[in-house]
Formats: C-alpha cells, sequence, structure tokens
C-alpha cells in the first residue's frame, strides 16, 4: 500500500511539475525576447559617462520563489547518494534566476537602462530542519537610469 | 552597421532559447536508471546476506539452537485464556495431533532432541496454524472447527514442523539483521527518498523469500503425507480449502508471505 501511495505521488507530481516547468519556460522565452532590446548591466554607474542629461534615478528589484515538486526532490534525494551533477534542480534555479531578472527589468519599463544589476540568491526556509521545503529564492535589483533627449 | 545589429539580435534569441544552463538529460531517464541502480543493490545486498546467513544458521550446533529459541520466544509456552474450553471442544483432534507429531519426529533427523512441540489452540476465528521459534504450534479454533480430515491436520502440522526443521525463524532473523545493519548504514538513518525506496524494495525481498521458506515447507509436509499415507490427495485438496476460504484476486498474492493455493496446488501435484 505504500509502494502504490509512492508510485502515485511520484506520477501525479511528475506530471504537474512537467507541465508547470514547461509553460514556465514558455513563458520566460517569450518576454525576454519583448526585452530583447532593452540594456542590462552589471557595471556601475561611475564608470558610465553618458553626453546625455540623466532626467530620473530609482532602484530597481525584483523577486522570485521557485519550488521544486515531489518528483525532483525525490529524484535529487537518490542522487545525492551516487553524486554527480544535480540535473533536476539545475532547471529551478534557471526559472528562478531568469523570473527574478525579469521581473526587475519590466520594473524598470520607461527608463533607459539598467545599471549596476546585481543577482542574489535568498534564503526563504530554514536548511537545518530537515522538514524545510527545497526551493530556490533569487532577487534581483539594480539601478534604473532614464536619459533625457 | 545594421547588419551587424541584427546578428547581436540573432544570437541573443538563440542564446535565449537555446538555454546552456539547463542540462537536456530528462529527469524521468535519470529516474529510472537511479531507482534501478538502488534494486539492484538492495538486492544484491540481500542475496549476501540470505548467503551468509544460510551458512551461519546451518553450522551452529543443535544446543545453540535451542538457546536461541528459547531466548527469542521467552513467555510464548503459557497457554491463553479458555483453553481448557478449546481442549475439550477439539479433543478429538489435538490427541490425533499429539500422537502425529511423535511419527513426524521420527521421519526428520532435524527434529529429534530439541524442541517437545506442544499443541496449543489459538483463540480465532481465522483459518490459520503457526509456529513460535521454540517449536511450540498454534492451530486457531477457526481451523479446527473447519479441518477434520486426519490427513490434512498431518500435513499442515508436518508444514509447521518443517519450518521449525529448516530453522526458518533463525534464518529469517539473521538476515534481516545482517541485511537490516547494511541498509541502515547505507539510508543512514535518514528519512529522505532513499529511505523509503530501500524499505520498499526489502518488503517485496522479505516476501519472496518468505514464499521460497514455505514452498520448501510445502515439500516437506508433502513427502512426510507420501510415507505415512501413499497419497498427497489430502493436501491438496486442502489447498483448495483455502483457495475457496481466501477468495481473493491472483494478483494480491505478490503482496502476501505465501505463495497463491494455485501455485502450492501445481507444486504438490508435481512431486507425487
Amino acid at each position: 500500500m505504500d509502494l502504490l501511495l509512492l508510485i502515485l505521488l511520484l506520477i501525479v507530481t511528475f506530471c504537474s511539475g512537467s507541465i508547470i516547468e514547461k509553460r514556465h519556460f514558455k513563458n520566460l522565452v517569450s518576454r525576454e525576447k519583448a526585452l530583447l532590446r532593452f540594456p542590462t548591466v552589471s557595471f556601475g554607474a561611475k564608470k558610465t559617462i553618458p553626453d546625455k542629461k540623466i532626467v530620473n534615478v530609482r532602484m530597481v528589484c525584483g523577486e522570485a520563489v521557485i519550488g521544486a515538486d515531489y518528483f525532483k526532490c525525490f529524484v535529487s534525494n537518490i542522487k545525492n547518494f551516487f553524486g554527480g551533477r544535480m540535473t533536476s534542480y539545475e532547471s529551478v534555479m534557471d526559472r528562478a534566476r531568469r523570473e527574478a531578472l525579469l521581473r526587475m527589468r519590466e520594473n524598470a519599463r520607461g527608463s533607459s537602462i539598467i545599471l549596476n544589476a546585481r543577482i542574489e540568491t535568498v534564503m526563504v526556509n530554514d536548511p537545518k530542519n530537515p522538514q524545510s521545503v527545497p526551493q530556490c529564492a533569487v532577487m534581483a535589483y539594480g539601478t534604473a537610469v532614464t536619459y533625457g533627449k | 552597421m545594421e547588419n551587424n545589429q541584427e546578428n547581436i539580435e540573432a544570437r541573443y534569441i538563440a542564446m535565449i532559447e537555446n538555454n546552456v544552463n539547463v542540462s537536456k538529460t530528462s529527469d524521468l531517464k535519470e529516474f529510472f536508471i537511479l531507482v534501478a541502480g538502488i534494486i539492484g543493490l538492495c538486492i544484491f545486498i540481500f542475496l549476501c546476506a540470505d548467503l551468509a546467513a544460510g551458512i551461519w544458521i546451518d553450522n551452529i550446533s543443535d544446543k545453540t539452537q535451542v538457546k536461541l529459541e528459547n531466548l527469542m520466544s521467552f513467555g510464548s509456552d503459557l497457554p491463553f485464556e479458555h483453553e481448557e474450553k478449546y481442549e475439550k471442544a477439539f479433543s478429538r483432534q489435538l490427541t490425533f495431533l499429539k500422537s502425529r507429531k511423535n511419527d513426524i519426529i521420527k521421519l526428520d533427523r532435524r527434529l529429534r532432541g530439541k524442541s517437545v512441540f506442544n499443541i496449543y489452540v489459538y483463540p480465532s476465528k481465522e483459518l490459520n496454524a503457526f509456529v513460535v521459534p521454540n517449536g511450540t504450534i498454534f492451530f486457531t479454533a477457526g481451523f479446527l472447527k473447519e479441518i477434520k480430515d486426519e490427513q490434512m491436520l498431518t500435513f499442515v502440522l508436518a508444514h509447521e514442523m518443517a519450518h521449525y526443521a529448516h530453522r526458518d525463524h533463525l534464518k529469517g532473523s539473521a538476515r534481516q539483521i545482517i541485511a537490516g545493519a547494511v541498509l541502515s548504514l547505507l539510508t543512514s538513518g535518514q528519512n529522505n527518498s532513499l529511505s523509503s525506496l530501500v524499505q520498499n524494495v526489502s518488503v517485496f525481498n522479505d516476501l519472496s523469500y518468505s514464499k521460497r521458506q514455505e514452498k520448501a515447507a510445502d515439500l516437506f509436509a508433502n513427502k512426510v503425507v507420501i510415507k505415512l499415507y501413499g497419497t498427497n490427495r489430502a493436501a491438496v485438496e486442502f489447498m483448495e480449502i483455502i483457495d475457496k476460504k481466501q477468495n481473493i484476486p491472483e494478483y494480491m498474492h505478490y503482496f502476501s508471505t505465501h505463495p497463491s493455493p494455485s501455485e502450492r496446488i501445481y507444486l504438490l501435484e508435481h512431486n507425487k
């Protein structure tokens, strides 16, 4: 009975997880394409000396927390025994980073450029607690600068 | 310049579409490879444990066996409440079983000089019989109510005594101890998916091991019945009664400790 429950849980979470992930990736790609011409750079504002007049400067942030499904955790747990690349968590990390970056860039709509963009990972849960949920939380922030005409 | 700009854009789009940060391998494929690896490892450990336990238990002396058994079944000698009432109700069958057990002891060297094989009635309506490590055999009240035939009683008695003769109880415990120690080192006591997987594999392994023991006991009982009566017709009939009583679908026998009655009938009919 235990085994049947485990198999059922794995099947359900695998299906739900892969559907959600596929949709998210599709969504990310289309949004990234839309923002293709909007520059985001990681160097500081001091280093750029534009001839243009700066009209507005503000800080923009984007955050995202992506959880791993039960199936991914199960696979990674076993993988942890043998060792190797945790391929099932790679997509979670990637999704969180791209989502956070996109949200930051979407927040900065109307500006000319984002300078000094930074990406950080955040601890949302307590990693020492064995019941903590496997997730990836990423925060992206930068300075949105609007140049005058 | 215009051309260059377009080139860069095309490159960016290609970068977005061919993400290098996520491996192209499928999770499902990896899952199956890992699970197969774990199952293989578990089966290997259990095979080693089987072998070690078999050699170890087969080589211990009779004196040690009796000592271990008494240790394992402390307190099981006491008869249950209302035992006298049952003794009276099934006195005919019990006297027969008690005299028959001496005939069976004479037949096999491994049964001699160890246990006295006390026979008690277990107050339960189910159709069952079992033996505890020190050789005390219990028949359920439901069983004695249903089965009156002497040949069938002999078959069941011999089956339970075969478990004792084969030292199945000791082998099972030794195997559990060895495999349990290795596997708990492997999962290091964590409550994660690895240990849940290992647990499930071990349950199935235990079931198949138990089925093998039951088959060996059946064959032993079959030999005894044929020696005493010249035919195993009653044994086959008994299995048919069990089949009718249990009435569970065939696939459920995968989750049972005993082989399916039809399988046991096949075994008995081909060992006349």
